[in-house]
């Protein structure tokens, strides 16, 4: 191995250091706010729905469809896809829309997730949703450090990039799958 | 407007709201208060049991609790023993909540909700 890769391996590991830290800081944050504010339990809005819950479980829909889009395109900026077999200029830019798009979506949930609901243990299904709604945060701000930071390691990316996806697949399976799947009788789907 | 514009504008939208919904976490308090001016049974029942029977108790996920739960369970132990130990889709509460504070929040769901 020659001086130069070592030097730049000493280097990405406080950057690599600082965007975990980051990360970690914003889900225990969250987390910790989530245990100690009192619920208020207010459903504060519902746009076209017919309740905070719909939209709710709608806009988390919408976001893991964008964010399989990002995925995708992902794949075919990095190559992994082939097709189109030319990729389009527009690409990167589209890969950031539907991306911010999908966390401009999330803000509304998770706000009223922890001011009205907080942090609660009662199913397994609600603790698992609680814990994985904090860690996508924090690995979306690890992701967005790892984004505008040079010097990392060339696996960081795809690795925050899958967290931040796996856990908002698992935000979707915990609410808006169980909803449309298990929810009892007389709610309404809208 | 170009792709890349638009997207750097969404992108700034995106900053204002996600600052905004932090701030609102903790300046937007109900007007009835919640700490020390609520009542123990209030709150255990808006840490607990709200997320389904709704904040006023009118249902949600769960059943409707206001205005019907007294005549549902006359014997207020009756009540007591399904919290405590869950019925269908409810969860039991033994592990999570004494005994007080399950009476209390019964109490609760009986008068202040308008039982």
């Amino acid at each position: 191995m020659t001086a130069p890769a070592i030097e730049r391996r000493d280097s990405a590991v406080p950057r690599l250091l600082g965007v975990f830290l980051w990360g970690a800081a914003v889900s225990v944050a969250l987390g910790v706010y989530a245990g100690s504010h009192t619920p208020t339990g207010e459903k504060p809005y519902s746009l076209f729905f017919s309740g905070t819950l719909q939209l709710k479980v709608w806009f988390t829909t919408a976001a893991f469809v964008l964010a399989c889009l990002q995925v995708l395109l992902a794949m075919r900026l990095y190559g992994k896809l082939r097709r189109p077999a030319t990729a389009p200029s527009w690409l990167g830019d589209a890969h950031r829309l539907s991306g911010t798009v999908a966390f401009v979506l999330s803000l509304p949930v998770a706000y009223h997730c922890l001011w009205s609901l907080g942090y609660q243990s009662t199913t397994t299904r609600v603790v698992v949703h609680s814990i994985v709604g904090c860690i996508f945060y924090g690995a979306f701000v690890a992701k967005v450090l790892s984004v505008r930071m040079e010097g990392l390691p060339g696996w960081t990316l795809p690795v925050v990039g899958g967290l931040v996806f796996a856990s908002l697949v698992a935000i979707f399976l915990t609410s808006s799958v169980w909803y449309f799947t298990d929810r009892p009788a007389g709610l309404p789907l809208f | 407007m170009s792709l890349r514009r638009l997207v750097s504008l969404v992108e700034i939208v995106a900053l204002v709201a996600a600052l905004t919904f932090v701030l609102l976490l903790f300046v937007n308090e109900p007007d009835d208060g919640g700490g020390s001016a609520r009542s123990t049974g209030a709150e255990i029942y808006s840490s607990n049991c709200a997320t389904c029977h709704g904040a006023t108790g009118k249902g949600s996920v769960g059943p409707r609790l206001a205005d019907v739960v007294v005549g549902r369970y006359p014997d207020v132990a009756d009540e007591i023993a399904v919290v405590t130990v869950g019925r269908l889709g409810m969860p039991a509460f033994s592990g999570r909540l004494s005994a007080e504070e399950i009476r209390q929040v019964v109490e609760y769901t009986r008068t202040d909700l308008g039982g």
